[in-house]
């Protein structure tokens, strides 16, 4: 295989590559840092690429996992104390929300403010639509612990979006 | 779509319950400017951003990069051997080569006598400069020897600590007095 058939076959998901390294890592030059990384990880082992059923399912959970060491590495030197993982979600401000009219950005920002996992479900389902099986795949969880994180992320975003349509209502 | 339909599959959708197909469902129905009151607030769950991207020339063009990078690399890890092997081979041609032109050595003296004259005249020589040179070391041994003999006086020191030891003494007599002070 040479770069060009290399590219052919495998640049077609680099955005969404992209997206969930920007998701997870939340810096545009970090987040095409992490996307080069994985392509040059794939050209090395491009001679065993055939034995994956998905190359792009592949690319995914190298992305994924560069990015969680990438965020480990910075919790290490930046926050000693913040070793716990749930603590890594923190609860949007109310008054930050309400300053995005956008709906787009509204669900930007609270998705950003979930725990990891939640946020790469959430992402690689809602807004990259893969399907549950693959979505296990790239986590490497159970069908079912997708289901149920999932369901976690949606009603939490729900919750967000209700309280803060009330607080506007009450405002008029 | 009527309303029951839609509130059904809201309501597994919360449930990460539903299929793709009723999520797209889902989404084309939240496109739409007329929802009622009590969806309004959840709309942004069904307008998720996909148009962020990278700039594909730039990637490209960075990625090409690395795959040079690492071509390069593997080149040199690859060059360094033959080019040491090249090295030592050559080294070894030519001290060969050097080995065989200096074992050659040609006579200088035709006549015996004349040349034994100029190897014993030589051999005068270094005698002379040999003798010279142990003339200085015999002058270094005697003056190493007076300074041996000045420290012999040291000696002094070693009676002068022996002296000190004896105060030892005075800790034992004291020691028996305590113990005939004690009953």
């Amino acid at each position: 295989m040479n770069s060009e058939d290399f590219k052919q076959q495998l640049f077609g998901f680099k955005n969404k590559l992209y997206r969930l390294s920007l998701r997870l890592l939340s810096d545009q030059q970090e987040a095409e840092d992490a996307v080069q990384e994985t392509y040059l990880k794939l050209w090395k082992m491009r001679k065993s690429l055939h034995q994956y059923n998905s190359k792009e399912a592949l690319a995914m959970t190298m992305t994924k996992n560069y990015c969680l060491d990438q965020l480990k590495a910075k919790r290490r030197t930046n926050l000693p104390l913040y070793n716990d993982e749930q603590s890594s979600s923190n609860l949007p401000d109310p008054h930050q929300l309400a300053e995005l009219k956008d709906d787009a950005l509204k669900i930007n920002f609270l998705i950003d403010a979930l725990p990891e996992q939640q946020k790469i479900i959430i992402q690689l389902r809602d807004v990259e639509q893969y399907e549950f099986e693959e979505i296990a795949t790239i986590t490497g969880m159970t069908l079912n612990a997708v289901r149920v994180n999932l369901s976690r992320a949606r009603k939490q975003i729900r919750q967000q979006l209700i309280q803060q349509h009330n607080y506007e209502i009450q405002s008029y | 779509m009527k309303y029951k339909a839609i509130n059904q599959l809201i309501e597994k959708y919360f449930e990460g319950l539903t299929t793709l197909e009723e999520e797209a469902l889902l989404r084309e129905y939240f496109e739409q400017e007329e929802i009622p009151e009590e969806w309004q607030s959840i709309r942004p769950l069904f307008k998720h951003n996909k148009n962020v991207s990278l700039a594909d020339k730039s990637f490209e063009a960075t990625f090409d990069k690395q795959l040079a990078n690492q071509k390069s690399e593997i080149k040199k890890t690859f060059l360094w051997p033959i080019v040491a092997a090249v090295a030592a081979i050559a080294i070894l041609f030519f001290s060969l080569f050097d080995f065989n032109r200096t074992s050659k050595i040609e006579d200088t003296f035709n006549d015996p006598v004349e040349a034994y004259a100029h190897a014993s005249k030589a051999l005068q020589f270094v005698g002379l400069k040999l003798s010279d040179g142990l003339s200085t070391t015999a002058m270094a041994e005697t003056k190493l020897d007076k300074g041996l003999s000045k420290m012999e006086k040291l000696n002094w020191i070693n009676a002068g600590i022996e002296n000190t030891l004896r105060l030892g003494e005075i800790d034992q007599t004291r020691n028996l007095l305590n113990l005939t002070h004690k009953p």
